[in-house]
């Protein structure tokens, strides 16, 4: 059952350390299942349900995938994911550094701002061309 | 039997200052309110710099998602967007106590202890001369009424380019400190002052209901940074505060989770209708005059239904507003001081060639979470993430104010609810393709100066009409006798011993924050109104 509990942990464990480098420790794991209970209710599509799994069996994909869906469908169930872990994994001293922003202000931030902008798009093209695959049911 | 002399309807604001001013003239008040408080998230929040809670505290989930995850942000921001978990109950019930139609608007209504002041940025801006006398209020009146209420109050900035728009008030208290990005942004302001000028723009810091030092037992301000999540030092501005002040007293009688149906007017004074909201029990209140100070919407219903005047459309304004983030280019001094999440600085923008005055609060994002952000973002969740941690300390967010007046398209309307349903208000807000053009304009000059100033715009956000909660001009003050508006003294047409002392009263909105104003409206109807019961009860005891 893909929304079972255990199915929901493991979406946590797998796809947080793409957002913040490790996987949430338990308490964490089960705050995010608690909150897509009461978040995130089905029925969804199918394309969507399939896209999302296909991200947690590979997580690798899951950034570029969601960088896809902001072109193509901004409420995509794996955004409304991993916006959801992002929330959970940023209200926690485990990863609050992860968060909050850099000590000092960044020098040259228009260029910066240009190459991090080119870098999403690289990443959603990426994913452009893995949807296909990712949402076949 | 009177239950008092006056009833003052909603702790808001606008309640406070006029029961405040009632006492004062020696007058028995009894307020009635719903009066929803915070009672999950209280005590939760340390008195420590946000900062460091977030380092520290293992607890923090519990207000910063809530409880029931009511934090987690879903994406688009519409009213009250900055509304955090323990500020949720400001708007808890009033959907369902007073359903709203409308498709083009959204209002957001409160019965909370405090009204929507409960979880206000505190922005307190004086209405010119010019714009109280468009109302049809008198000025030099009205400077009194604001000197009263900022005594109350306390209003820290001042001594800036702003004075000639915001006059400083008798006892004005120092302005807030300013962080590292809106110190350069200030100091890039000074070096370009008279080209700036000569666009009309204007910069300063913002006039704020806060007490940077002690005020009346309040404060200082401790630069915690937690001003979207607790009140722990009192110093931002609440009506509770002027409420437990009241309360102190023995004039004044506070009766909580009373849900207003009705107003009648039987001889001699006015009779209320309300409810216990938690038995369902019915209930009547005497006395020789009724406030209503339910805020805009609220006093609409109440004025609306207990006339009889369903289907019956009255005006409304609301400032159309949008947020700008923009990109703090240039070099940044230093780091580290100043840290509040009130706005750091205030641009005024009158056009020397006239044209409607832009107003704008500048904001650093620092205390609500950047999951928020992350939801209203369009890239991938971690290029967000990694985007916004490197550009957070220069990173601010305008928020764009503009003028509203009332117009054929801006009505609302009450329809009576069938079966024991409640009233439904019904909102049709449509400014013309004009209006929204000349805002536009007005946004692009704005940002024009900003740019000049090192602040690159990245992105507009149009929260959509109402997104400002500012609603006034239901129940206008307006020459003649015209039915559902107020004459000059606060006093409601149409009726013996009714007086409006919330925004509902303000014809129009100039391109600020109203709050100020109609605190000091309140005082003033109150004072009126105190005046002439004073003066009957005399009157009747020399007889």
């Amino acid at each position: 059952v893909f929304e079972g509990e255990e199915s929901l942990a493991a979406e946590a464990r797998r796809l947080a350390p793409g957002l913040v480098g490790e996987a949430p420790s338990p308490p964490i794991v089960a705050r995010y299942v608690a909150a897509h209970r009461a978040l995130i209710r089905g029925p969804h599509d199918p394309r969507q349900v399939a896209l999302a799994a296909f991200a947690v069996r590979h997580p690798w994909s899951a950034s570029p995938l969601d960088a896809a869906c902001g072109l193509v469908r901004p409420d995509a169930l794996l955004r409304r994911k991993l916006r959801l872990l992002a929330a959970v994994l940023e209200a926690t001293p485990d990863f609050a550094s992860a968060f909050l922003p850099s000590a000092a202000a960044p020098r040259a931030p228009l260029l910066r701002l240009l190459v991090y902008v080119a870098v999403a798009g690289c990443r959603a093209l990426a994913g452009l061309a893995l949807y296909p695959l990712a949402a076949r049911r | 039997v009177r239950d008092a002399d006056v009833i003052v309807v909603g702790s808001g604001p606008g309640g406070v200052h006029a029961a405040a001013a009632l006492v004062e003239a020696g007058l028995r008040v009894l307020m009635l309110d719903y009066g929803n408080v915070d009672r999950a998230y209280a005590g939760l929040v340390a008195a420590r710099p946000f900062d460091e809670l977030r380092r520290t505290d293992s607890e923090q989930h519990r207000y910063l998602l809530g409880e029931r995850f009511e934090g987690v942000p879903r994406g688009g921001v519409g009213a009250a967007a900055q509304l955090t978990p323990p500020r949720a109950h400001v708007l808890a019930d009033a959907a369902a106590r007073l359903p709203i139609d409308s498709t083009s608007f959204s209002a957001a209504m409160s019965l909370a202890r405090g009204g929507l002041g409960a979880a206000w940025s505190a922005g307190a801006f004086r209405f010119s001369a010019a714009e109280l006398a468009a109302m049809g209020l008198d000025p030099e009146t009205f400077a009194r009424h604001y000197q009263r209420v900022a005594e109350r109050v306390g209003i820290a900035g001042g001594g800036d380019d702003l004075d000639r728009f915001f006059p400083p008030l008798a006892g004005q208290l120092p302005a807030l400190e300013v962080d590292a990005g809106a110190s350069a942004i200030l100091a890039r302001y000074r070096r370009r002052r008279p080209a700036l000028a000569r666009r009309g723009f204007h910069l300063g810091k913002p006039r704020l209901a806060v007490c940077s030092v002690s005020h009346r037992g309040r404060g200082p301000h401790r630069y915690l940074d937690l001003e979207y999540w607790a009140d722990l030092d009192r110093s931002i501005y609440r009506p509770q505060w002027t409420l437990d002040e009241l309360a102190r007293g023995d004039r004044f009688r506070y009766l909580g989770r009373r849900w207003v149906e009705r107003f009648s007017e039987p001889e001699g004074g006015v009779e209320v209708s309300a409810v216990d909201a938690d038995t369902g029990r019915a209930e009547r209140h005497r006395a020789r005059a009724l406030v209503l100070a339910a805020g805009a919407l609220g006093s609409a219903r109440l004025a609306l239904r207990s006339l009889e005047r369903w289907d019956r459309p009255v005006p409304l304004v609301s400032n159309p507003y949008s947020y700008v983030a923009a990109l703090n280019r240039g070099r940044l001094e230093r780091q580290g001081e100043g840290r509040h999440s009130l706005a750091q600085l205030t641009a005024v923008l009158a056009p020397p060639g006239g044209g409607p005055p832009v107003q704008a609060q500048l904001f650093s994002y620092r205390s609500l979470l950047v999951s928020r952000a992350i939801a209203a973002s369009p890239l991938a969740v971690r290029d967000t993430l990694r985007l916004l941690r490197m550009l957070q300390p220069r990173l601010v967010v305008l928020g764009i104010h503009h003028e509203d007046r009332p117009a054929a398209g801006k009505r609302c309307t009450l329809r009576r609810g069938a079966g024991g349903a409640p009233d439904r208000l019904e909102i049709d807000y449509r400014p013309d393709e004009a209006e929204r053009r000349r805002q536009a304009a007005g946004e692009r000059r704005l940002l024009a100066c900003f740019r000049r100033l090192g602040c690159l715009p990245l992105r507009r956000v149009d929260p959509g009409d109402g997104a400002s909660l500012h609603y006034a001009g239901t129940l206008p003050i307006a020459p003649g006798e015209r039915e559902l508006t107020c004459a000059p003294d606060g006093r409601l047409r149409g009726t013996r011993a009714v007086w409006v002392a919330d925004g509902a009263a303000l014809p129009w909105l100039p391109a600020k924050g109203l709050t100020l104003t109609l605190m000091a409206n309140a005082d003033r109807v109150g004072s009126l109104l105190g005046a002439e019961l004073a003066a009957s009860r005399w009157a009747a005891g020399l007889r």
